[in-house]
């Protein structure tokens, strides 16, 4: 009976072979995807009981962990100046998850990241807790604040609205800006009650306080879009006739732009008529019925490509946020273009991609890819990474540039941006005021970049807000205020 | 066998060799009690330090003399009851026992906190049982000095094994049922898995039956297509143990009673008969009638949906399959270190059926497989043990006892690490669980009786100088014999 033993002793010695395949397979193999599922109540656990790292804004912590008294959540999550950083620092809630940098730097903050594998293997043997590294952003505090301050000051309390300016020449991020906001202390509560009651209210109130509007909501751009029209039409001419700023378009209505088979016409602002058609003249005043007739004169392929080129229908920008998509629609008819070519009809954009547009006139017709991480720190301070800036995408030639930036200058000088004159500095900028639906005021745009001749800023501010009176609600006079702000606290 | 081959004339022979000097090993043993002492101690010790105390525990000190306590009186019996027996087999069960010991006073404070326990914890019940476990081992190796003994009780066993495993079916839920599935008696406090026992008393059985029958089962087949098939009325205690473990499955709902002993009956059949195709019939049946009983009963049916999808419905049926397998992989290679993962969060069961998270999760991968590995040296001393043994009874006993031993352990494991369908069974010394503890303490009682007689040697054997005549009835003097039989002479018989 010996030879079927021994084959029956080969059998449960694969049966335990098995079992300690499938611990390699549990334990090494699947380990860091189980460990990642939602429901596993150990992260939650985990995150209280880890000294999480910082989000630094120049040397100040703006949400930083601090000891508690409790054993089961060791660290208490605090913001300072919550609200104002909550579209940069998002929140780090047990009952609701993270947000923004809380979110996408969640590994590094969190001490999971393999480059701290070491220091927390030593934190481990020392008997001390679990570090997580720190994040020391781009925003520059100065501007943030005069960019927070201003809009929070200035908006009703229907009203919302968002600021974005970056560094043309790098990307980095200077200021964001997201109003009405909300208080992340109250999310990282350590009660779950009143986590619960305030989330309830943000998700209720419908302005949508959570949402970060400069990175992740679309808005109809207006004649912010005719940057894009202009490089259009600068780059690739009219009927064979190359354009420069000097030219005026032959055939451009003045006062009403009547369109192909459509019974709508276009007019320009107030009703008014334009003093001439020259490009530049246009484009100061901010001249609808020149710049819809240019649209079509181009063809919506040139315009399109122009509108791609500056990063509109381009998805997967991640700063490291994902941000939401800006929109030139496709297969337009020759009217639907130009609603299109002023920045109405179906295109929307992003407040970070309109300082993406000034960014590219001001930086000689590169777009430097935006970024908000500057340096990651590892547990004990010692930098790990630093960002590099990177090129997001080459819209315009430089003389194609410089005759835009000529172009934006003017519209300060002598065009619709009055209120970024005698500021102490030369800007050029590019007002909008672009049609909602009836009943709601128009959303006011501006995009500015400064100083003029070594752009240090761009900048856009959005602010759609249906308390103010209409004859007000431009993008000179709301929007107008705010870029000055964030243009003399980063120049001042 | 040609005349040269004989060095004297009839009637000088010379005496047999020796048996050679057979090491008892005893000593050995002592050296691995110590190991599987400091082995407990030491984990001890981490719980405590690891604790929010961060020191040992009060009853440290108290529990190390008691552990050490039994194992010596443990050790003595052995030398004195036994003294052949493996050394292996003691401090292996020693040391699980021991560091079951400790997991269950690690989840302890969950589980009093929780109201899954007693007010008092289970570590202190189970150490009890661990005392009983050791004196009742003692008893069988005193009045049980021959395992041979246990055939003359086969019939005896079966019907006993039977009751026990088919008694929480017939029992209301009341007294069966502990989540879900039926395999357990309550009464008066006590909650006794008679599995456990009838795992014993069956295996005897089958050992002692398939001891009688092997030759019928073996040799009256027909070879079909390289494959022997049983006739008929052969098959009868297949079907009939086959029959059983569906009933166990479908009333008890227990996939790991039910296969457990339906496959250690089949590998014994095919032990004792040699005939694999015993196994391929057992195979086909096992999984046809457990996929047939899935499909009709619900029950049954929602185990299966929570081995195929564990992260289907983590709130709720698949819910302890899905935080087991987060335990594991919390464990990753090294462990958490005792006392500082979450096995708790498996709920229910946490020192039972789902113990192997905790080894898994604070052991990490290394723990596993050294907890693996002390299983599996369990299992092949077993089997070396019916290696040895002279007698077959002994040998389909001894290869019996470690087969099913074998199967629960990786029934238990395999269930909660999802290998296989989960099941109800408690990891063997391992697990909470006072009457599961008491039958792995005799079946390791068993076991070095059998081993013990298989290493024990043999009386002298009686020189062979009785005329030879005596003994073989063709002698003839002078006839080229040497007075030695060696066997039938081919040419004889034609």
């Amino acid at each position: 009976m010996n030879r079927p033993i021994k084959k029956v002793a080969i059998f449960c010695f694969a049966l335990f072979a098995v079992l300690f395949l499938d611990g390699n397979w549990l334990q090494v193999v699947k380990a860091s995807s189980y460990s990642a599922h939602a429901d596993n109540y150990r992260n939650t656990i985990y995150n209280y009981q880890v000294d999480r790292g910082s989000i630094i804004v120049g040397s100040t912590s703006v949400a930083a962990s601090q000891a508690t008294k409790s054993t089961t959540m060791k660290y208490q999550r605090v913001y300072s100046n919550g609200a104002e950083y909550a579209p940069v620092t998002g929140y780090f809630s047990s009952n609701y998850g993270t947000a923004s940098l809380e979110q996408y730097e969640n590994t590094l903050l969190n001490g999971k990241d393999t480059r701290l594998a070491t220091q927390n293997f030593i934190r481990k043997a020392e008997g001390k807790d679990q570090a997580g590294g720190s994040v020391v952003t781009t925003i520059n505090a100065k501007a943030q604040d005069a960019a927070y301050q201003a809009l929070t000051s200035e908006l009703s309390s229907v009203g919302e609205g968002a600021v974005a300016a970056i560094n043309p020449k790098t990307g980095a991020i200077l200021a964001l800006v997201s109003a009405p906001s909300y208080d992340p202390n109250k999310l990282a509560s350590a009660s779950s009650s009143v986590q619960n009651s305030y989330a309830t209210a943000l998700n209720n109130n419908s302005l949508q306080p959570k949402l970060d509007k400069a990175l992740n909501q679309t808005y109809p751009p207006g004649s912010t879009f005719k940057i894009v029209t202009s490089a259009a039409a600068l780059t690739d001419g009219i009927g064979g006739q190359s354009v420069t700023p000097n030219t005026s378009i032959p055939g451009a209505p003045l006062t009403t732009l009547t369109l192909p088979q459509s019974t709508s016409t276009i007019s320009n602002s107030g009703g008014e008529t334009c003093n001439s058609a020259v490009l530049m003249d246009a484009f100061a005043q901010s001249c609808n019925t020149v710049y819809g007739y240019v649209g079509m004169q181009l063809g919506a392929s040139n315009v399109q490509n122009m509108a791609q080129a500056f990063g509109f229908n381009r998805t997967g920008l991640t700063v490291p946020m994902t941000t939401s998509t800006s929109v030139f629609p496709k297969n337009l008819s020759q009217a639907q273009l130009a609603q299109s070519s002023i920045g109405q009809f179906d295109v929307t954009m992003t407040p970070l991609e309109g300082a993406m547009m000034a960014s590219a006139v001001a930086n000689g017709g590169t777009i430097e890819a935006p970024y908000l991480i500057a340096k990651e720190l590892d547990t004990s301070g010692n930098v790990i990474a630093s960002a590099t800036p990177t090129t997001y995408s080459t819209p315009i030639s430089g003389s194609v540039a410089t005759e835009l930036s000529t172009m934006m200058q003017d519209v300060v000088t002598n065009g619709t941006a009055t209120s970024l004159q005698n500021i102490g500095v030369s800007v050029a900028a590019k007002t909008g005021t672009a049609e909602r639906g009836t009943g709601q005021n128009p959303v006011a745009w501006m995009v500015a970049y400064a100083p003029a001749n070594d752009p240090q800023v761009a900048v856009a501010v959005m602010v759609a807000d249906n308390n103010v009176q209409p004859s007000d609600a431009f993008g000179n006079s709301l929007a107008g205020p705010i870029a000055a702000s964030v243009i003399k606290a980063v120049i001042g | 066998m040609s005349m040269a081959a004989s060095p004297s004339a009839a009637g000088a022979v010379t005496p047999p060799p020796a048996e050679p000097e057979i090491p008892k090993r005893r000593n050995a043993e002592l050296v691995l009690l110590i190991g599987a002492w400091v082995l407990g101690m030491f984990a001890y010790a981490n719980v405590g330090l690891a604790s929010s105390a961060g020191k040992l525990q009060s009853n440290f000190w108290t529990m190390g003399v008691l552990f050490a306590a039994v194992l010596l009186l443990l050790h003595l019996a052995v030398r004195w009851l036994a003294p052949y027996a493996d050394p292996l087999l003691l401090p292996l069960a020693a040391a699980i026992n021991g560091l079951g010991l400790v997991l269950i006073s690690r989840l302890d404070p969950y589980n009093i906190a929780n109201k899954m326990v007693p007010k008092a914890g289970s570590a202190g019940q189970q150490a009890i049982f661990t005392v009983i476990g050791a004196v009742v081992l003692v008893a069988v190796l005193f009045f049980l000095r021959d395992h041979k003994v246990l055939q003359r009780y086969a019939y005896v066993s079966a019907l006993a094994g039977l009751i026990l495993i088919a008694l929480p079916a017939v029992l209301p839920a009341s007294m069966s049922e502990v989540n879900g599935a039926r395999s357990w008696i309550k009464f008066a406090g006590l909650s006794i898995q008679p599995a456990e026992f009838g795992k014993l008393l069956m295996v005897s059985f089958f050992a002692a039956y398939l001891h009688a029958k092997r030759d019928t089962l073996a040799l009256a087949s027909r070879k079909v297509l390289g494959i022997y098939i049983p006739r008929g009325r052969d098959m009868g205690p297949l079907v009939a143990m086959w029959a059983f473990a569906m009933l166990v499955l479908i009333r008890e709902t227990d996939l790991g009673v039910s296969l457990m002993f339906f496959g250690a009956f089949v590998i014994m059949l095919y032990l004792a008969t040699e005939r694999a195709s015993w196994l391929i019939f057992g195979l086909l049946m096992f999984v046809g009638g457990a996929a047939l009983v899935a499909m009709l009963f619900a029950h049954v049916q929602t185990r299966f949906d929570s081995w195929l999808n564990p992260f289907g419905d983590v709130s709720g049926n698949s819910r302890q399959t899905a935080q087991s397998l987060y335990a594991f992989a919390n464990g990753g290679l090294f462990g958490t270190g005792l006392n500082q993962g979450y096995p708790t969060l498996v709920g229910f069961a946490n020192n039972a059926d789902y113990i192997m998270d905790t080894v898994g999760e604070e052991l990490g991968l290394v723990g596993l497989a050294a907890l693996l590995i002390a299983y599996g040296l369990f299992v092949a001393r077993g089997l070396k043990t019916a290696l040895l043994v002279r007698d077959p009874f002994g040998k389909l006993f001894a290869s019996g006892l470690a087969v099913v031993f074998a199967l629960q352990v990786f029934i238990t494991a395999g269930g909660v690490m999802r290998v296989i369908p989960l099941t109800g069974l408690p990891m063997p010394f391992l697990a909470a669980g006072g009457s599961a503890l008491l039958a792995n303490w005799i079946l390791v009682a068993l076991l070095l009786r059998i081993s013990d007689a298989a290493r024990r040697p043999l009386p002298p054997a009686l020189p062979l100088t009785a005329p030879p005549n005596l003994l073989d009835p063709r002698g003839v003097p002078g006839n080229g014999n040497d007075g030695r039989y060696y066997g039938q002479d081919k040419a004889v018989r034609t």
